[in-house]
């Protein structure tokens, strides 16, 4: 089932230079949908198109057959969570509380303290990207990772049937790097969540993601499976570098 | 829960003190009154307790709640807790708007165009620092916006000082004395002005304790979390700078209320929002009202101070200033304790 679809989408931030230049896309729920590409082709503008933080300058993002503009802020959120690279609170809060911030959407309106119910909706995603330790330490006081993975079970605790993530296994070791992927797919085939997923890792894309979507300059350049996507002449032309491509790993020549 | 309950337990012992205050400190000062003979009624103490102290204490409250609840609502929309009205020229701004409607309009005193102007000024300092603080996909610098802050007081600073040079001897002394900041009024209707902007202000900050709480988290989030950015903040934002210039525009500007009193409670209750701003007025309405107390009830104890009180802004200014170079020592700004 499609949950996302782009046609002719064009973004940009200056009102000159095109960061996403005319993406027709369909992005289908029930899978992992990868966005691969160098520094500055666009992957997180695609994100954050989907998620509607940005606003389409051309074209049109649907979501579910909706026009996504024509949703409210309150509805977007219900149906798309949103993990992004990083975020600097200013404020100490702890970490059950940052992942109760996803419930906000969810009681909008009706009461201004969460019940017992979103506290164990809470504590099942911290317990999902194995927090739950953490629950009561100041958010502002974790590592890059822990931080990383608290912001993941914020998303999973806002219940979206739509889940996008900004390069979240950045600053993951390789248990947790492994893990996050593990659950994803999960989420993916059992819950048929619509995943998508902007990496850095290709070996990590192609292991885990059922499309990959490369991007370059704001254009795709390649778009579906592993094998397809993930070919020596597509991406030394995209990444401007000399690779070996195997069946098993992306590596650079050294 | 546990942060609740805590809360319950600050909120019941500033609402007590407050309220033991507001008795105990109409009674202080350079004539001690009593409270059986103010209680009797129609005596001299009972007089000067109505005519004199209830609406400075009135004015007290709701001034230090405004201001400290407009302080935690800047620090939590700018990202940065160093901001305040003082710190970002908004106070500086209304001051500067205040005075030169008072200069152009002697009798504008008397209407709602102080408090206008006033907020015009406040709404000018605002502008630029808030604009500052929205450059895109660029982290402004926590010190930038102080910078900001301290350029736009400097450039008011100078503006008021051009208004005070065209007035005659006697504008400029009173101008003088009401930049000192000071809550002495003599008639209820002062407050009762104040309060018709602060009070409004207050009720739509309070209802949004949820959504500053993910505003501090960035613009970005909170928009990912189901928080209309481009309506709350700008609506926070106004409510805040109003109930701040409302204050200005009769109080004069009263420094360090706005950022110490959100720090303090901050401690106390921790950053959640909806269990901070109520505190948070309270603790403000308390800490100007003994403030005001002491500036009343010192310089009659100290035998070389000429006059029989001080200006509360002087006060404050003095309690605050180290305060806010001890946060700066810390080097936290922009970050919560």
């Amino acid at each position: 089932m499609t949950f996302f679809e782009l046609r002719g989408v064009s973004f940009s931030y200056d009102g000159r230079r095109l960061a996403i230049d005319g993406i027709d896309l369909q992005i289908e729920a029930g899978r992992i949908t990868g966005i691969i590409g160098p520094n500055g082709s666009g992957k997180s503008t695609l994100l954050q198109l989907l998620s509607g933080w940005l606003d389409v300058e051309r074209g049109q993002v649907a979501l579910g057959g909706q026009n996504l503009c024509r949703l409210s802020r309150a509805e977007l959120t219900r149906h798309v969570a949103f993990v992004p690279q990083r975020e600097e609170g200013c404020f100490s809060f702890s970490v059950r509380e940052s992942v109760l911030f996803g419930r906000y959407a969810a009681n909008e309106g009706y009461r201004s303290f969460e019940t017992e119910e979103d506290g164990r909706i809470a504590d099942d995603a911290l317990k999902l990207v194995e927090m739950e330790s953490f629950a009561s330490r100041a958010a502002d006081r974790l590592s890059a990772g822990e931080r990383q993975r608290m912001l993941i079970a914020r998303a999973l605790a806002q219940q979206t049937p739509a889940l996008l993530l900004d390069e979240p296994t950045a600053t993951l070791d390789l248990h947790h790097q492994r893990n996050l992927m593990r659950l994803l797919t999960t989420l993916a085939k059992v819950e048929l969540k619509c995943i998508v997923i902007v990496l850095h890792d290709l070996n990590l894309a192609a292991n885990y993601c059922d499309q990959l979507v490369l991007l370059d300059d704001g254009h795709i350049a390649a778009q579906g499976s592993a094998r397809d996507v993930l070919k020596k002449e597509i991406l030394e032309e995209v990444y401007r570098v000399p690779l070996v491509v195997t069946d098993q790993a992306v590596m650079i020549e050294p | 829960m546990k942060e609740r309950r805590g809360a319950c337990v600050v909120w019941t012992a500033l609402g007590t003190a407050l309220l033991l205050a507001s008795i105990v400190c109409p009674l202080l000062g350079a004539t001690k009154l009593s409270l059986a003979q103010v209680m009797a009624g129609n005596t001299a103490d009972a007089q000067i307790f109505l005519t004199a102290r209830l609406p400075r204490v009135l004015f007290a409250i709701v001034a230090g709640a405004g201001l400290a609840v407009a302080g935690a609502v800047y620090q939590a929309l700018l990202r940065n807790d160093l901001a305040d009205p003082y710190t970002l020229g908004v106070s500086g701004g209304a001051s500067f708007g205040a005075l030169l409607m008072l200069h152009l309009m002697p009798a504008a005193a008397l209407f709602f165009a102080l408090p206008l102007a006033s907020f015009a000024g406040a709404a000018a300092a605002v502008g630029i620092v808030y604009t500052l603080s929205q450059a895109r996909r660029r982290r402004v610098d926590p010190a930038k916006l102080l910078l900001a802050g301290i350029t736009l007081n400097l450039l008011f600073s100078s503006g008021i000082l051009l208004i005070q040079y065209l007035s005659d001897p006697y504008q400029t002394f009173s101008m003088v004395r009401w930049m000192m900041g000071g809550v002495d009024v003599s008639t209820v209707r002062i407050p009762g002005m104040v309060a018709l902007f602060v009070v409004p202000c207050l009720m739509v900050v309070l209802a949004q304790g949820k959504r500053l709480n993910l505003l501090t988290l960035g613009d970005m989030t909170a928009a990912h979390l189901g928080v209309d950015v481009r309506r709350t903040k700008p609506t926070l934002l106004a409510a805040a700078s109003i109930m701040a210039a409302a204050i200005v525009a009769y109080a004069g500007p009263i420094g360090f209320i706005g950022l110490l009193v959100p720090h303090i409670t901050r401690r106390l209750v921790g950053a959640d929002h909806r269990l901070l701003l109520v505190p948070c007025a309270m603790a403000g309405g308390l800490l100007l009202l003994v403030c005001d107390t002491l500036a009343r009830s010192l310089p009659p104890l100290i035998p070389t101070m000429p006059g029989s009180e001080l200006p509360v802004g002087i006060v404050t200014a003095f309690m605050g200033a180290p305060f806010f170079l001890l946060l700066l020592l810390r080097g936290k700004s922009g970050r919560g304790d």
